[in-house]
């Protein structure tokens, strides 16, 4: 039996897993929320802005990781939307903007006046050299948006024309260029404070610009996105999400119990059998 | 100077003088130093020799960084590691089959490729080699190398370089056909997965010392030995650091922004 | 002397940016945006070559393979790099058309394979994570808790779990994590300075 468990095919393991997925879906657990540090952090920054501040969302992310941060990034502009935050938006990965598009039409940006409550000025290539430039000069960067509009007399840009005229930048990150290249280009030298919406799988990465306040804010994946909707009391996504995750992470414990229980039981037969073997010869 | 770069530029010029002084004292003969083995180095030759006596291919990556910005270094370091894969794959004549995420790394692997099989005077085997640029899109790519170790079925496969989430795939596609797999990554975060999933790991600096090692000799211990010091320098300025900060000086804090 | 010439390309490049990052000086920074300028250049003429490549082994694949999963990709691969590229240069990435293939095909075809981490994460889990020793006993028992503190199932299991969790992320993960980071980038700092210099010459052939 034990044996036959050591060989188990992955696909069994993957089935299980989808179901422990599945199930918490159509039945959710009611789990109590934990609300963690960084996105309260994050919560309070948003909220202490006054209304008419601008923020700047980069959306520097692949679309294999929207799915993640799309939640936390609904709940955000929603939070930035009631407080009548301006949003100005740009990206550089390439498939950023047509993402940021997509998260505005899913928030509350979708009522207010493009050009003067938010804007997306699209992608710019070359990554960290880019973002030095835009941080430098912002329209002169972007003359023209993601829609080919010019930007320079857009009311949103009227008394911004650098990075060191905003209050805020919220990095939505998968990878790099990301979070350190914004920490260095614009939160040290122009000290400009700087929060992430970020995939759980860099949490470990970041969580030292946390200690060291380069960063101040960090919404973690799903798990982030439910406390934030919490904090905003609009439940999205991120919370329907939530049992689901524990479900998960339980079993992928039970998969390494079962795992290790497996390998110490044939450990040990294969030492009594090699007793066996020595006290025969 | 530019504000708030003072210290950088000073650290920068110590450890600039540091690195040279260091390549120079082992130049002049000073071989006193000993250093550990890098085992996941030594077995490169096994993992080729598996594929060699299998009749199965060696699948490399080296990463999904581009030869800019802060990662372009484990890229870079990867490709070094890729030229004495690809002398042994000629010495062999085992097919190796190369998968690239960074279109510009594409022409650099070629050459270093071609390069090694020029001066193992296996040029006529170098049509052997399979050099693939699959798509500069993360996961597309990681499908796309997924597939590929998949329908190929390396005995080996080596992944040197930056990696991000997509590790793990490649390296349980890697064991699912059988691959003796080695990797090598300073994109911190991504160690866990590579230490638990693949045969050997070189873990952060590991890389680049593994890179170094296979220059000349003095150039390999110069190097490390230059390292070392750098880091003796560091570990110094965090210890001060963190007495100067608990006994409520700011002298620090105002030198780093200087 | 091509080998000469590179040397020298690589060293005066490498040299003004350095300057650049740490010198305000008018022509320092004409020479960095340059160079950066050169830099995309480079790329947009190195991903010319990569699509070539690309067209070059799955055009090959598509006639030649015996393998029929092979073809089948190939010629996949081949029509939507095709379909791809004419929507998005003669309609544009704003267009309805590039949209409903960006919202339609890419999009959930890369979140599916970013979600087919998870399964990774099992089997690894599975196969992988044995308690071989007292370590990996250590790394194990430190990964349950991380785990657990991560989602709301684990305050249900023990109150204490969350703040175990934290400490061990923000204390021994962090430790580890810095002297990790100082040791790779002084481990890059060597390497560029060797390549600058052209100490090491493993990446010019």
């Amino acid at each position: 039996m034990l044996s036959k468990l050591g060989r188990i095919d992955s696909r069994v393991l993957y089935f299980i897993l989808l179901l422990s997925f599945i199930i918490p879906l159509l039945r959710p657990l009611g789990l109590p929320m934990v609300i963690s540090d960084e996105v309260q952090k994050t919560y309070d920054l948003i909220e202490s802005l006054p209304s008419g501040s601008r923020v700047v969302v980069s959306f520097d992310l692949s679309p294999g990781g929207y799915d993640e941060l799309a939640p936390a990034t609904v709940a955000v502009f929603n939070h930035m939307a009631m407080k009548g935050i301006r949003m100005v938006g740009m990206s550089f990965w390439d498939a950023g903007p047509s993402l940021l598009d997509r998260s505005l039409a899913g928030s509350l940006y979708a009522d207010k006046e493009y050009g003067t409550d938010y804007v997306n000025l699209g992608f710019l290539a070359g990554g960290e050299n880019a973002m030095s430039a835009v941080a430098r000069d912002i329209t002169g960067a972007f003359p023209r948006d993601f829609y080919d509009r010019p930007t320079a007399n857009m009311p949103i840009f009227d008394g911004l024309q650098a990075f060191k005229d905003v209050e805020l930048v919220i990095v939505v990150a998968t990878g790099n260029p990301g979070v350190p290249e914004w920490i260095r280009q614009v939160g040290d030298p122009m000290d400009v404070p700087i929060a992430t919406i970020v995939i759980a799988g860099l949490v470990a990465d970041y969580a030292p610009y946390m200690q060291s306040r380069q960063l101040i804010g960090m919404i973690p994946g799903l798990r982030g996105a439910a406390g934030y909707e919490a904090l905003i009391d609009m439940l999205g996504r991120g919370t329907a999400g939530l049992d689901a995750q524990s479900a998960a992470h339980l079993m992928i414990l039970f998969f390494v119990l079962i795992g290790n229980i497996v390998y110490f039981v044939e450990r040990k037969r294969e030492k009594d059998e090699a007793d066996e073997e020595g006290a025969a010869s | 100077m530019i504000q708030g770069r003072l210290f950088t530029f000073w650290l920068f010029v110590i450890m600039s003088v540091v690195m040279l002084y260091a390549g120079s004292y082992v130049k002049k003969g000073n071989k006193t130093i000993k250093i550990r083995r890098l085992t996941p180095l030594e077995a490169i030759p096994e993992a080729i020799g598996r594929a060699t006596e299998a009749g199965r291919p060696v699948h490399f990556s080296p990463g999904l960084a581009a030869i800019t910005g802060q990662d372009a270094p484990q890229t870079l370091a990867g490709i070094s590691l890729l030229r004495y894969v690809a002398k042994l794959t000629a010495k062999y004549d085992v097919r190796l089959i190369v998968t690239i995420r960074r279109p510009e790394v594409l022409p650099l692997a070629q050459e270093t490729i071609r390069q090694s099989y020029l001066e193992e005077g296996k040029y006529d085997s170098f049509a052997n080699v399979s050099v693939q640029f699959l798509s500069d899109q993360q996961f597309a790519y990681a499908a796309a190398a997924s597939g590929v170790i998949m329908r190929e079925k390396p005995a080996a496969s080596f992944l040197f370089g930056a990696f991000w989430a997509e590790n793990l795939m490649l390296a349980e596609v890697g064991t699912q056909v059988d691959a003796f797999q080695i990797s090598g990554t300073a994109s911190i975060g991504q160690v866990p997965f590579f230490v638990t999933t693949t045969d050997y790991c070189l873990i952060g600096e590991e890389l680049y010392a593994a890179a170094a090692s296979l220059t000349a000799d003095e150039v390999f211990l110069g190097a490390i030995l230059g390292q070392d010091i750098c880091k003796a320098i560091m570990v110094a300025l965090l210890v001060a650091g963190v007495i100067a900060t608990a006994f409520g000086s700011d002298l620090f804090i105002k030198l780093l922004s200087l | 002397m091509l080998r000469t010439a590179t040397l020298v390309i690589t060293f005066l490049a490498g040299f003004i940016m350095i300057a650049a990052f740490f010198f305000d000086v008018g022509f320092l920074s004409v020479a960095e945006a340059q160079i950066q300028d050169w830099g995309v250049i480079v790329a947009a003429f190195a991903l010319a070559m990569a699509s070539i490549n690309l067209i070059q082994v799955n055009v090959n694949k598509a006639v030649s393979s015996e393998n029929v999963t092979d073809k089948i990709c190939s010629f996949v691969l081949l029509a939507s790099l095709a379909g791809m590229s004419i929507i998005g240069l003669t309609k544009g990435p704003t267009s309805d058309t590039y949209n409903v293939l960006f919202d339609g095909i890419m999009a959930p075809g890369q979140s599916t394979v970013w979600a087919l981490g998870v399964f990774y994460i099992a089997s690894a889990a599975y196969r992988a994570f044995r308690v071989k020793n007292a370590d990996a006993g250590l790394l194990l028992f430190s990964a349950a808790f991380v785990m657990l503190g991560a989602v709301p199932v684990g305050e249900v299991i023990w109150s204490g779990v969350p703040a175990v969790s934290q400490w061990i992320v923000d204390v021994p993960n962090m430790a580890g994590m810095r002297g990790m980071l100082i040791g790779a980038g002084i481990g890059a700092f060597s390497g560029g300075l060797r390549l600058l210099l052209g100490i090491d010459r493993t990446e010019v052939g």
